[in-house]
């Protein structure tokens, strides 16, 4: 199995919002859409789902055009929301029904995420019991199944996770999964994006979080107003650029020694320096006359640049050149 | 698993989820609850207003009687024939016009059935206390049993038999007719014109206007939940669109089915302790009336087609005009475009009602928006004819494809849109850009 996304392109009237985009998955994986506000993300997914008509360029899922009638696709919208008046339990099973998914299977799925996203809950009415002024227990009382609007807006976002996970999809795209939630969730949702890695998945993820992209994705596309800027392995990425981070911190103040260096100090705080080397060698260099001047170092990490970093480096750079 | 994304597959899943979920709301039972109760209560209080009360008995206790008609006549008969007087003890006196004040009391009625041989005609005066126990309907009522008594008697007196008795007693309906009216062979009464057109376009615009506002919404829903994206993975706007006007269109006529029956029960129940054909003789006052309608299977059958058509078609225009919206704020805007149309077209049917011209006739009984309200009635009281009425049937089913074709459009092209109302002139070059792209 394969997905190619081929020339992709789109226009608002004059204006181009996704313009030749182009990027493949010959092997399951995650892949990071990433890119500023505005850049296109969004517009590409739902030109990938064919929720929005292209300009040009085609999606091929296996070599045939994607459509979510051959291939099963999960969506985690940017935009989530659920019906607000009606029970989770009914939508969920209707959004299953959708995807043709039987109701006595879908209840089987949804107990299932239920307990995985910690939502049982909310989905399965308790039963309380109510004890009488000498502390006897008297009657049982049945809990009203719970509407989307009653959930705080994390457990809407559980629910809205477990829609695009019900099919059991091939595909799993995900827009922003992991904004607006705690460090606990935060957690959770990686152990269940880790879960569906290893089960030979494709994921496409678009995300601000750059950490979190780090983590999951192999390969990465970088859009900036429209146009790729950046594409590739993520690893190969990182590998071109270099080693040409250094985070040095001392004992006492080291700015004269680095200008001596003819390095490029990036920030200082309190003896703790960013730096950017030209390479290893010359890093090597600048170690060798800390140690000769009798500087006391604490702190010498010589590192690739972090997705971050790239990204920040890139999207400022079509910015100057825009 | 696959998902269903066929151009109409999952109609079916939104249909009767929307629907199901509109019959669980709170809000939509309240008005199920509210307006079937209002259908049921509004039977006994027409009765009353219209002076329909029949309480079991009367309260006049007893009937004095001055019999100067020179018949014989058998008050006992009138308790045995009027249920309501089975307590009532009806009895000739000595009392006259002049006395009865003196010894009738609260509860009593004297009665002077006079005989005027000259002019051979028969007078039924009653009188009682100025202030009485029985109510004016009650003595009405009374003078009347006296008065058929006496009819009974004078026929009896002639050897009438039985079954003549039957047919003397029958009761007839008064036709009056110019002479011109009988040989044009058409009955030609504005009131009934009036009437009919009134009674038929109430229901219309009770069925499109009330299943309009619920239409909107519910075509709005998924864009202010932020559901679309979700739901257009699995299924395509079209049959979204269609599901869920199908699920409002079957809501509302349970509603009004509900309302429908929870009157004609009223009807029977109140039936039993009130004179509920008060009612049947204000609508023929109206010059509504069975005969009016024409109430045959094939007549029933043609109003139905037509009520179903002119309900599709405002439905569709509801919709379309819902697609536009992204916001439940703009429900109300959405819904006043709807209710205006439908508006324009019931005033125009009830203006042009009473009028006579053959070329208004057809005019309004073709043109889509005043055909809903027109055509059957037209074609029921002999305006327009079988071929113009298929005619307009036609010409409503294409209006019909076209809104289905626009409306689908605009709401698959529009379903991502997010911000105010859209106006009518962009949402349809929306729908000429997204036939562009498709034919490129």
């Amino acid at each position: 199995m394969s997905l190619i996304v081929k020339n992709l392109s789109k226009k608002y009237g004059e204006k181009t919002v996704v313009d030749n985009l182009s990027f493949e998955m010959p092997r399951p994986g995650v892949f990071a859409l990433l890119g500023t506000n505005g850049a296109g993300k969004t517009t590409s997914i739902r030109m990938m789902l064919n929720m929005l008509s292209r300009d040009s360029g085609e999606v091929l899922w296996n070599g045939e055009p994607l459509d979510t009638a051959t291939c099963s696709v999960g969506y985690l919208a940017e935009e989530r929301g659920l019906y607000p008046k009606c029970t989770l339990m009914d939508q969920l099973i209707y959004f299953a029904g959708l995807r043709g998914i039987s109701r006595a299977e879908a209840k089987k799925r949804i107990k299932y995420w239920a307990g995985r996203l910690e939502v049982e809950e909310y989905l399965y009415p308790q039963t309380e019991t109510e004890e009488d002024a000498k502390g006897r227990r008297r009657r049982a009382k049945k809990q009203a199944p719970k509407k989307a609007d009653q959930l705080s807006k994390g457990n809407q976002q559980k629910i809205q996770f477990m829609t695009a996970l019900l099919p059991d999809p091939e595909l799993l795209i995900l827009d922003e999964p992991l904004s607006g939630l705690d460090p606990v969730n935060t957690d959770l949702f990686k152990s269940i994006i880790r879960e569906e890695i290893g089960k030979g998945k494709y994921l496409i993820m678009s995300s601000h979080q750059m950490a979190t992209v780090e983590e999951f994705c192999t390969d990465i596309i970088i859009l900036n107003r429209s146009k790729t800027v950046l594409q590739g392995n993520l690893n190969e990425i990182k590998k071109s650029y270099g080693r040409i981070h250094l985070a040095l911190k001392t004992e006492t103040d080291v700015k004269e020694l680095i200008q001596e260096a003819g390095i490029t100090l990036v920030s200082e705080k309190a003896c703790e320096y960013q730096l950017q080397v030209s390479g290893e060698e010359q890093a090597n260099r600048f170690l060798k006359l800390l140690t000769d001047r009798n500087i006391t170092v604490i702190t010498f990490d010589l590192r690739e640049p972090s997705l971050h970093e790239i990204f920040v480096e890139k999207v400022g750079d079509a910015h100057e050149s825009a | 698993m696959k998902a269903h994304k066929g151009k109409f597959e999952g109609i079916k899943k939104v249909y009767s989820f929307t629907l199901q979920q509109m019959l669980k709301g709170k809000s939509s039972l309240i008005t199920l609850v509210f307006l079937i109760f209002m259908a049921a209560a509004s039977v006994p209080v027409m009765t009353l207003i219209m002076g329909g009360e029949k309480s079991g008995d009367s309260d006049i206790t007893a009937v004095y009687i001055q019999n100067d008609t020179g018949y014989q006549i058998n008050f006992q008969e009138i308790p045995e024939k009027n249920p309501m007087f089975q307590n009532t003890a009806f009895a000739e006196t000595e009392m006259t016009e002049d006395t009865y004040g003196e010894t009738l009391g609260d509860s009593e009625v004297f009665i002077h059935l006079k005989r005027d041989i000259q002019a051979d005609t028969f007078t039924v005066t009653a009188f009682t206390q100025e202030v009485t126990d029985f109510s004016e309907s009650e003595l009405t009522d009374c003078a009347k049993a006296l008065a058929e008594t006496l009819e009974e008697a004078r026929y009896s007196q002639l050897n009438a038999r039985p079954e003549q008795m039957d047919l003397l007693m029958s009761g007839y309906d008064v036709e009056v007719q110019s002479e011109e009216e009988y040989f044009s062979e058409e009955e030609d009464n504005f009131d009934a014109r009036f009437g009919v057109q009134m009674v038929y376009s109430i229901i219309a615009i009770m069925l499109c206007s009330f299943s309009s506002a619920y239409i909107v919404r519910s075509v709005i829903e998924e864009k202010a939940s932020k559901l679309a994206e979700l739901l257009m993975v699995s299924v395509r706007p079209f049959a979204m669109l269609t599901g869920k006007i199908l699920a409002v269109m079957t809501y509302v006529a349970i509603l009004l089915a509900g309302c429908a029956g929870a009157w004609g029960l009223s009807y029977v129940i109140t039936g039993k302790f009130m004179d509920t054909s008060v009612i049947q003789k204000q609508a023929e006052g109206m010059g509504i009336t069975a005969d009016v309608f024409r109430i045959s299977p094939a007549t029933a059958g043609i109003l139905l087609i037509s009520l179903l058509l002119g309900y599709l078609f405002f439905s569709l225009l509801s919709g379309f005009f819902g697609s536009g919206c992204s916001e439940m704020e703009d429900v109300e805007s959405a819904n006043l475009s709807v209710i205006l149309i439908v508006m324009a077209g019931y005033l125009v049917a009830t203006i042009t009602a009473p009028m006579q011209s053959s070329v208004l006739a057809a005019a309004v009984s073709l043109f889509p928006v005043t055909s809903v309200f027109c055509a059957p009635v037209r074609y029921m009281i002999g305006d327009i004819g079988l071929g113009t009425l298929f005619l307009s049937w036609m010409i409503q089913i294409i209006a019909i494809g076209c809104l289905v074709y626009v409306c689908g459009r605009v709401y698959q092209n529009l379903i991502l849109y997010r911000g105010s109302r859209m106006k009518f002139g962009a949402m349809i070059a929306a729908m000429k850009k997204s036939k562009t792209r498709e034919a490129r």
